[in-house]
C-alpha cells in the first residue's frame, strides 16, 4: 500500500463522529465571552476596528481612506520653491572692460553661453543695462541662471577668472524663489514621486517659471527686447 | 497540507494577538476555530458527554484566563491549547479515581478512543486491519496517530505536546507506518506494491 493511501486511511480511521458542536459551542460562547470582557474591558470597541475579518471596519477604514483622498486631491497648498539664482555684477563706470569695449553685446553672448553651459544650469539670462548719469557712465549686468543644484560659489569664482572685464566686479548672489499653488496630491506626487509638475519639456517648465516670476512682480527682468529706454540703453537677451 | 497548516497557524496568532489588545471579534473567532478540536479531542478521551463538556469548558476557562501567557516562540497556539486540554483530561480521570490513575491507565485514556469512522459505510477490511494493527501498538503510539490524523497537528507539535524529541516522534511514526504496511502486505488479501516511505512533517 503506498503512502498516500495508508495515510488516507489513517485519516478515515481517526475521523471523528459528524456531531454537532454547534449548539454547545453557542451555550459556551457566551459565557465565555462575558468572561473575556471581563478580563480584558480596555480598549474593546475601537481597537474591534483594527481587525482586518471585520467587515464593518474593512468599509469603515476603506470609506474613510478614500474620503481622505478625495478631499486631499482637491485642496491647496502653497509651497516656496527655489526656482534659480540671480547673479549681479556690478561693474564700475570707469574701469569695466565690457564698458570701454566697443562691442559690449559679443561680451554679453560669450558670458550668456559659458553660463548656459555650467553643469546644473538649465536655462541663463543675462541682462546689460548702460548709461549715462549725472555725466558718469554707469553699467550693470545681471545674470540669471535657472536650475537645481547650481554650484553658485564656483561660478562667482570661474566668471571673475575667465572673463577679465568681469575680474574686479562685485557679484552678488540671490536666490529667486516662487509660490507654487498646487493641490495635496500634487505636491505628494513632486515630493515623492519626483513628478514635475511645471511640464515634461524644457519649454514647459521655462513657461512655468516665467508664470511664478510674473506672480512676484519680477516682470521686468525676464523681458526679452533690446532698445533705448530714457537715458538707459537695455540690452536683454534670452538664452538657448 | 503544510501550507494550510501554515495559514492556520498565522490566523490564530493574529487573532491571540488582537484579543489579547482587547479585540473582541478576534477572540471570538478564535474561540470558534479552536472548538472543534478542543470537544473532538475531549470527546474522545471523556466517555460521559456530560463530563465532556465540562472539560472543554474548563479548557477554555483556562484559555480565557492564560490568553497573555501564551508564548509564539514555544510552539503554536493550537498545541497550547490541545496541551491544555491534554493536562485538563488528565485532572479529570485522575479526580474521579480518588485512590489514583496508574500511568498504564492514563496512556490508555490519553491514546483515544477511535470512534466509528464515518459510520459503519466506508468501514472496509483494510481499514479494519489497519485498526486491528495500531490496536497492537503502545498507547503513545496510538496517541500520537491520533493527534496526527484527528486533530491534524504536525509531528514537531506531537512532539511539543507529548513531551518527546522531535527525531524521537518522527522515527516512532516512520517505524510504525513501515509495520503496519508490511504487516497489510503478509496477510491475506494484502495489497502489492507498497513502498517505504517517510513522514513528512
Amino acid at each position: 500500500m503506498r503512502h498516500g493511501r495508508l495515510t488516507h486511511k489513517l485519516q478515515l480511521l481517526h475521523a471523528a463522529p459528524a456531531k454537532d458542536h454547534e449548539r454547545d459551542r453557542r451555550a459556551l460562547e457566551t459565557e465565555l465571552v462575558d468572561r473575556y470582557r471581563e478580563l480584558h474591558p480596555h480598549r474593546r470597541r475601537w481597537l474591534n476596528m483594527l481587525n482586518p475579518w471585520n467587515s464593518v471596519a474593512r468599509f469603515a477604514v476603506g470609506g474613510a481612506a478614500m474620503i481622505l483622498l478625495l478631499v486631499g486631491a482637491f485642496s491647496e497648498t502653497t509651497t516656496e520653491v527655489a526656482l534659480a539664482t540671480q547673479l549681479q555684477i556690478g561693474l564700475r563706470a570707469a574701469g569695466g572692460g565690457l564698458v570701454e569695449s566697443g562691442d559690449p553685446q559679443q561680451q554679453v553672448d560669450a558670458v550668456l553661453t559659458w553660463c548656459a553651459d555650467q553643469p546644473g544650469v538649465d536655462d541663463a539670462h543675462v541682462n546689460f543695462q548702460k548709461g549715462e548719469m549725472n555725466g558718469r557712465t554707469t553699467a550693470s549686468l545681471d545674470v540669471w541662471v535657472w536650475g537645481e543644484g547650481v554650484d553658485t560659489d564656483q561660478l562667482v569664482a570661474d566668471l571673475h577668472t575667465r572673463f577679465p572685464a568681469l575680474a574686479a566686479a562685485e557679484i552678488t548672489i540671490d536666490d529667486l524663489n516662487a509660490v507654487i499653488t498646487e493641490s495635496w496630491a500634487e505636491r505628494l506626487c513632486r515630493d515623492y514621486l519626483h513628478i514635475d509638475i511645471g511640464g515634461t519639456t524644457d519649454e514647459e517648465r521655462r513657461a512655468r517659471i516665467s508664470e511664478q516670476i510674473d506672480a512676484q512682480g519680477m516682470t521686468n527682468y525676464i523681458q526679452v527686447d533690446k532698445g533705448t529706454e530714457g537715458e538707459w540703453t537695455t540690452v536683454e537677451i534670452k538664452g538657448d | 497540507m503544510a501550507l494550510r497548516r501554515r495559514m492556520r497557524d498565522r490566523r490564530q496568532r493574529l487573532w491571540l494577538a488582537l484579543a489579547r489588545r482587547g479585540n473582541e471579534d478576534a477572540f471570538r473567532r478564535l474561540y470558534r476555530e479552536l472548538y472543534r478540536p478542543v470537544a473532538s479531542y475531549v470527546a474522545g478521551r471523556v466517555p460521559v458527554p456530560e463530563d465532556a463538556e465540562d472539560v472543554t469548558a474548563q479548557v477554555f476557562a483556562r484559555f480565557v484566563q492564560k490568553l497573555d501567557a501564551f508564548e509564539g516562540r514555544r510552539g503554536t497556539v493550537m498545541t497550547w491549547v490541545l496541551t491544555m486540554t491534554r493536562n485538563a483530561v488528565i485532572d479529570h480521570h485522575r479526580t474521579r479515581k480518588p485512590e489514583g490513575c496508574d500511568a498504564d491507565e492514563l496512556a490508555e485514556v490519553l491514546a483515544g478512543d477511535r470512534r466509528d469512522p464515518l459510520g459503519a459505510l466506508v468501514r472496509t477490511e483494510v481499514l479494519e486491519r489497519i485498526a486491528a494493527s495500531l490496536d497492537r501498538r503502545p498507547a503513545e503510539i496510538r496517541e500520537m496517530f491520533s493527534l496526527r490524523f484527528e486533530q491534524d497537528l504536525r509531528i514537531r507539535e506531537i512532539a511539543d505536546l507529548i513531551g518527546i524529541s522531535h527525531a524521537a516522534a518522527k522515527q516512532r511514526f516512520a517505524r510504525t507506518l513501515r509495520e503496519i504496511r508490511r504487516e497489510l502486505m503478509h496477510e491475506p488479501g494484502a495489497e502489492e506494491g507498497g513502498r517505504t516511505c517517510a513522514m513528512a512533517d
